[in-house]
């Protein structure tokens, strides 16, 4: 909490309908955001019970800086993930880190299972259990549409909800915030289904007077002038991530048709200049984010015969276009956004649930799986057949799509097609084929996310091979964000969120921290992060990567299989030293 | 010698608008002071190509340019 020496702390029992509030001095140490929602999860975490067990917690944390410095805009979800059994991490932007700051709570601790389908209203002064049995079933924009009328404090709320596939329990399901920006990765939407909980509506109305206001007024302006004055965050705003699509479709890093290609032949076609021409119609941004990096498109399709046409709205970035456009070759703006919309309206991981059918369209062209089992025929390209497809994964339409709604490594171990199921440690990979960094670095990552370690970013960086760099780098840049998620900022902002400023900022609100502190706080989460998924049975060196990683040419060339399992074993070796030191 | 440039749509607001431009340069010239002294910032380079037999090839900053080469410019892969 902004000036105390306490993390504020509210426990919300969802078996009794009761709850607690602790004002915990012991967590400061932790700074707040991932820091804090990792040793709360760990005091709470059941390892000997599945993830989607009612006595699992779902944690929420906003950071030490939270909504009061520009661009500081996250909330971290933690949990067990359903999808690789282990640590659940997840990030989303939109009001929730703001509501939350101004109801006065750091984290949010969830247990136990709702007897019927519920939401949960928090505010400064009450929290309530409200019946969502006429809500089940609705999808992610309807619940959403529902809740904002029934509910008080527009405009001052952040609305988080679930689709059929959290309802249903998809290990890949997501939580939609606000509309355009989820808790999407790692099944956060399934253990929202698993305790019968619909929603959460937050409403934060109180007022915090900044004290010291001139220092910091000073350092507040530095970081809006660094943000808004320099190129180094416009492009975010311009044409945005999908800016992506292009020089990695140049230079073979573009994963395309389940990876069978590093190149796609309709890439410019989905570049994110063709987003820009033919479909953007807006930006927004997240509350406290003067950069507005949200960019939505408009789909004008017909919904019934006779030219019956609806215009829809729909939200599209790099990871998006990458999972449900060039990975299953679906070639035009249009027929992206139309699959991001069922996948919305399902409430579904985007990059998980491309991914997951690139495995089922090359399984089915195989001939593991028929058609009687995927009910639609699946072909690359054929965006008909994924729509369908994306429903049957939500719905668990039948025996097959209730394995496929497991994620692709699942699918692979009942169905084969291991080789080319492209997961790293079980969770599906995102849109970067560009080199060693980036297979080693999910591999490696404490959640197996592009974001734990940024690899992609230093194969595009690193001039000459070097496994000891690949190694180390990976390693201080996870510790890292670490310390940089315990805030909790925007990692597209962290070349503003140096240390210099960071401390700057952590001043001037009162948090007289060091530099040697603030790497002390980043190790102190990275090793409680270690332990956990020790705890839950995680072995880094029994991970199998999948062949068609290096089958496939990358954008620093072919990839060899030996190499990428020597730097596992080196990363594996530094973590056990870093583990070790914390005991002598 | 002469060479040419051709930039992707995010390039174009450093080069007065232009997709394309052709370029005087002397020869031994490494192909990233080529393509800053076409105004774009070397900060912003994310990837230089070549075309050669038909093909893009990636080539590194030091790259030296021949008569004729044909450029192409993409900007830094961004994200978290």
């Amino acid at each position: 909490m902004i000036y105390e020496k306490y993390i504020r702390v509210l426990y919300i029992d969802m078996t009794e309908n009761k709850i607690r509030i602790e004002n915990r001095a012991d967590l400061c140490e932790y700074l707040g955001g991932v820091g804090v929602a990792t040793k709360l999860l760990e005091e709470n975490i059941k390892p000997e019970l599945d993830p989607l067990h009612e006595d699992q917690p779902i944690i929420f944390a906003i950071g030490a800086a939270s909504t009061v410095f520009p661009v500081v805009t996250k909330t971290v979800a933690m949990f067990r993930s359903p999808l690789t059994g282990e640590l659940g991490e997840s990030y989303a932007g939109g009001r929730m880190a703001m509501t939350l700051f101004l109801a006065g709570y750091d984290a949010v601790v969830i247990l136990g299972k709702a007897k019927r389908p519920s939401y949960i209203t928090i505010s400064r002064n009450d929290v309530g259990f409200k019946d969502a049995r006429a809500l089940w079933g609705a999808t992610s924009d309807e619940v959403g549409r529902i809740i904002r009328e029934r509910e008080p404090g527009g405009g001052k709320r952040s609305i988080i909800r679930i689709g059929p596939g959290g309802e249903n329990m998809s290990s890949f399901a997501s939580v939609c915030v606000d509309t355009y920006r989820h808790f999407g990765r790692l099944g956060l939407g399934a253990v929202f289904g698993s305790k019968n909980l619909k929603a959460i509506s937050i409403v934060g109305d109180r007022s915090v007077p900044i004290k010291n206001f001139k220092d910091y007024f000073k350092v507040y302006q530095e970081i809006y002038n660094r943000v808004t004055d320099t190129e180094i965050m416009s492009k975010y705003h311009d044409v945005g991530t999908p800016i992506n699509i292009e020089p990695l479709n140049a230079v073979g890093g573009l994963p395309t048709k389940n990876l069978r290609q590093n190149v796609f032949e309709h890439g410019e076609s989905i570049s994110g200049e063709a987003f820009a021409q033919k479909n953007l119609v807006r930006k927004m941004a997240c509350t406290g984010c003067p950069v507005g990096c949200i960019h939505i498109g408009q789909l004008r399709r017909e919904f019934d015969k006779g030219h019956e046409y609806e215009v829809i709205s729909v939200g599209y970035d790099y990871e998006l276009i990458f999972a449900l456009g060039s990975f299953l070759g679906v070639k035009t703006p249009n027929d992206i956004l139309d699959l991001i919309d069922v996948v919305e309206q399902m409430g579904l991981d985007a990059m998980s649930t491309g991914v997951v059918l690139g495995w089922a369209t090359e399984a089915f062209m195989k001939k593991l799986i028929t058609e009687e089992q995927t009910i639609v025929p699946l072909a690359f390209g054929n965006v008909a057949s994924y729509k369908k497809a994306i429903e049957y994964m939500a719905y668990k339409e039948n025996d097959f799509y209730s394995v496929l709604a497991q994620g692709a490594d699942k699918a692979s171990d009942v169905y084969g097609g291991k080789e080319f199921a492209m997961t790293l440690a079980k969770n599906e990979m995102a849109g970067y084929h560009t080199g060693y960094a980036a297979v080693v670095g999910a591999a490696v990552g404490a959640r197996h996310s592009h974001l734990c370690n940024g690899g992609y970013s230093l194969d595009q960086s690193m001039k000459e091979f070097n496994k000891e760099k690949i190694v180390d780098t990976l390693f201080a840049e996870e510790k890292e964000r670490c310390m940089l998620n315990s805030l909790v900022i925007c990692l597209f902002a962290r070349k503003v969120y140096d240390r210099k400023t960071i401390l700057a900022a952590l001043n001037s609100i009162g948090n007289n921290l060091t530099d040697e502190e603030l790497t002390a706080i980043g190790e102190r989460i990275y090793r409680a992060k270690l332990r956990i998924k020790k705890a839950l049975g995680f072995d880094q060196m029994s991970v199998k990567l999948p062949k068609r990683f290096f089958e496939t040419p990358s954008m620093s060339g072919q990839l060899d299989e030996k190499i990428a399992y020597e730097l596992i074993g080196m990363y594996n070796k530094k973590i056990e030293e870093f583990m070790a030191a914390e005991n002598r | 010698m002469k060479v040419y440039i051709e930039v992707t749509t995010w390039f174009k607001r450093f080069t007065g608008g232009n997709a394309s431009l052709e370029l005087e340069i002397s020869e031994g010239t490494p192909v990233v002071e080529a393509v800053s002294s076409a105004g774009i910032p070397k900060e912003e380079i994310g990837f230089i190509t070549v075309i050669k037999d038909n093909e893009n090839k990636i080539v590194d900053d030091q790259y030296i340019l021949t008569d004729g080469d044909r450029l192409k410019v993409y900007p830094a892969i961004i994200g978290g």
